[in-house]
């Protein structure tokens, strides 16, 4: 009963969207308007033409999301352990990237531009600005500045849920420091490490502004999200549109599933 | 090096590694701020940047607003109901039904907005207004202020509930007068972030904008950022959006703490 709203919420506009949009990936681009001819050619086309463009897509997404995790592991590590002076200060910080891919663009695109405050710095050290600019690594970087809070936070959960004790003692039958983390704390905050990883894959992987901005005409014309919208809107073939996009989900949620079983299902 | 030393160094390292992650964070942020008020080539200090988006922008920046007000005050009435008896009663399905509600969470957010224009345009035809844009960040939106008030709820201990029904308060008698007001803040953590995520929501909103003719005010910046540049105005709307946000913060922050906002996006 209670359930009732949220349920009708979601089954509205999100269930039923998504149905759809799998029934449109399998019309016909000629007949979508008038009586669909149902069709595997928009899946076949996604196989044949789209590979680079996943590839892209997906490899950024990677690499960011790794950077995340190996430089949120200490951080989350820090922030629970370590911390005690300023940490609400520190963690109101990690709010700031939510506001939106759009500003952390936006802001790395004018502060690499020629004109931009760090101009006289490539100068100094005779960097081509350009090349600085529009490219696949700061593009990465960007969304790792952007998914940085979902990782830290999702290993923070799981560093909060590990027994000080067991490092105590580990560290009381000799064990240094270093050898405590890669065999007692690691091992035992690694589903957090993979759902954050998994989480910061999946913003990544939607992410618009970033690529556009950041990753220049090689990247930013080739990501997944800039292609289906212009697919969908600009060339009107809603089919293959929904086909790389329910193709894109399904990566998504292969990779969670895949992930699942690697962390034996501590993740849920 | 005695141990007085080395504990020193090694929270100084550690503090230096987090204000370095938390600088790197900050940076976008203060490079708009910093293009907004200065003038063209000169580091001179301006506020004309501010003063020349008020007749254009504004408005914008009132129709972002008022969808997300719009959104978060239909997710607070969907899901308190919902986190209430996700939290407090065992049933079937219950785990389910919990990935099923969060599980827009977790798709792209390119594949949802794509998916809903398409049931905007052939099934919800009437929705192909200000109320789609409403539908469509409600339902996107929705983990987030459930995961709120789903903490809230843990957080509040049964007893008083159940002190209450032992006084003789019926149901609804003790969810309106205790429950409702001891939950209060922790909600309200939920409808901050739908307050700020609908307020910047980017992507949906890009491609809901070209049926609907609506314009909102994030999309509004990245035409300008791809039409006219980076020019000081531009800046200034993209700051004027982060300053809102941030002040919506920092009052959340001055009035509750961070307390509620662990586990939902904070840890």
């Amino acid at each position: 009963m209670l359930l009732a709203p949220s349920i009708t919420l979601v089954v509205m506009f999100f269930i039923v969207p998504f149905v759809f949009l799998f029934t449109v990936s399998l019309t016909r681009r000629e007949t979508f308007f008038f009586t669909p001819d149902y069709t595997f050619a928009n899946y076949i086309k996604t196989w044949d033409s789209y590979g680079f463009e996943f590839q892209i897509t997906l490899g950024m997404a990677a690499a960011a999301a790794a950077v995340d995790v190996v430089l949120g592991f200490p951080f989350a590590y820090i922030m629970i352990r370590k911390v005690r002076r300023f940490g609400d200060l520190f963690r109101s910080i990690l709010l700031v990237p939510l506001f939106g891919e759009l500003y952390i663009a936006f802001g790395l695109y004018y502060l690499f531009l020629p004109q931009g405050p760090l101009a006289f710095v490539f100068e100094a050290l005779g960097i081509q600005v350009f090349e600085a600019l529009y490219s696949l690594p700061s593009a990465v970087a960007a969304l790792a500045i952007f998914t940085f809070p979902f990782a830290v936070l999702q290993i923070g959960v799981a560093l909060n849920q590990v027994d000080t004790v067991l490092e105590e003692s580990a560290k009381c039958l000799g064990a240094s420091s270093l050898r405590t983390l890669y065999k007692v704390t690691i091992p035992l905050t690694s589903p957090g490490i993979v759902s954050g990883w998994l989480m910061a894959f999946g913003w990544n992987i939607g992410a618009y502004a970033i690529p556009v901005l950041m990753g220049g005409v090689a990247v930013g014309q080739n990501v997944l999200s800039v292609k289906i919208r212009s697919v969908a809107l600009l060339m009107m073939n809603f089919g293959l549109a929904s086909a790389l996009a329910v193709t894109l989900v399904l990566v998504g949620a292969a990779t969670s599933y895949f992930s699942t079983r690697m962390s034996r299902g501590a993740l849920l | 090096m005695n141990y007085r030393t080395r504990e020193r160094l090694s929270s100084g390292l550690a503090y230096g590694y987090v204000a370095i992650c938390c600088s790197i964070m900050l940076l976008p942020f203060g490079v708009i701020f910093f293009r907004s008020i200065t003038a063209g080539r000169t580091t001179e200090l301006t506020l004309d940047n501010y003063a020349n988006i008020v007749g254009h922008f504004w408005p914008r920046v009132g129709v972002s607003a008022s969808i997300a007000v719009a959104t978060l005050i239909i997710d607070v009435l969907v899901a308190i109901p919902a986190a209430f008896s996700l939290t407090r009663y065992s049933f079937r399905f219950r785990r389910a039904i919990y990935l099923v509600l969060t599980a827009v969470w977790y798709i792209p957010g390119i594949s949802y907005a794509l998916a809903l224009i398409l049931s905007l345009y052939f099934v919800y035809k009437p929705l192909l207004n200000f109320w789609g844009f409403v539908a469509a960040y409600s339902t996107g939106f929705f983990p987030i202020m459930l995961l709120s008030c789903m903490v809230a709820f843990r957080q509040l201990d049964p007893a008083y509930e159940e002190a209450a029904s032992c006084l003789g308060a019926g149901r609804l008698r003790t969810f309106g007068r205790i429950t409702l007001p001891l939950i209060g803040p922790g909600v309200s953590a939920g409808v901050l972030l739908t307050f700020v995520l609908s307020l910047n929501e980017f992507i949906t909103a890009l491609l809901l904008g070209q049926p609907t003719a609506i314009l909102t005010a994030p999309v509004k910046v990245f035409d300008d950022i791809s039409h006219a540049g980076m020019h000081g105005w531009v800046a200034a709307e993209a700051a004027s959006l982060q300053i809102i946000s941030f002040v919506a913060c920092l009052i959340y922050l001055r009035l509750v703490g961070t307390r509620y906002l662990k586990g939902v996006v904070l840890i």
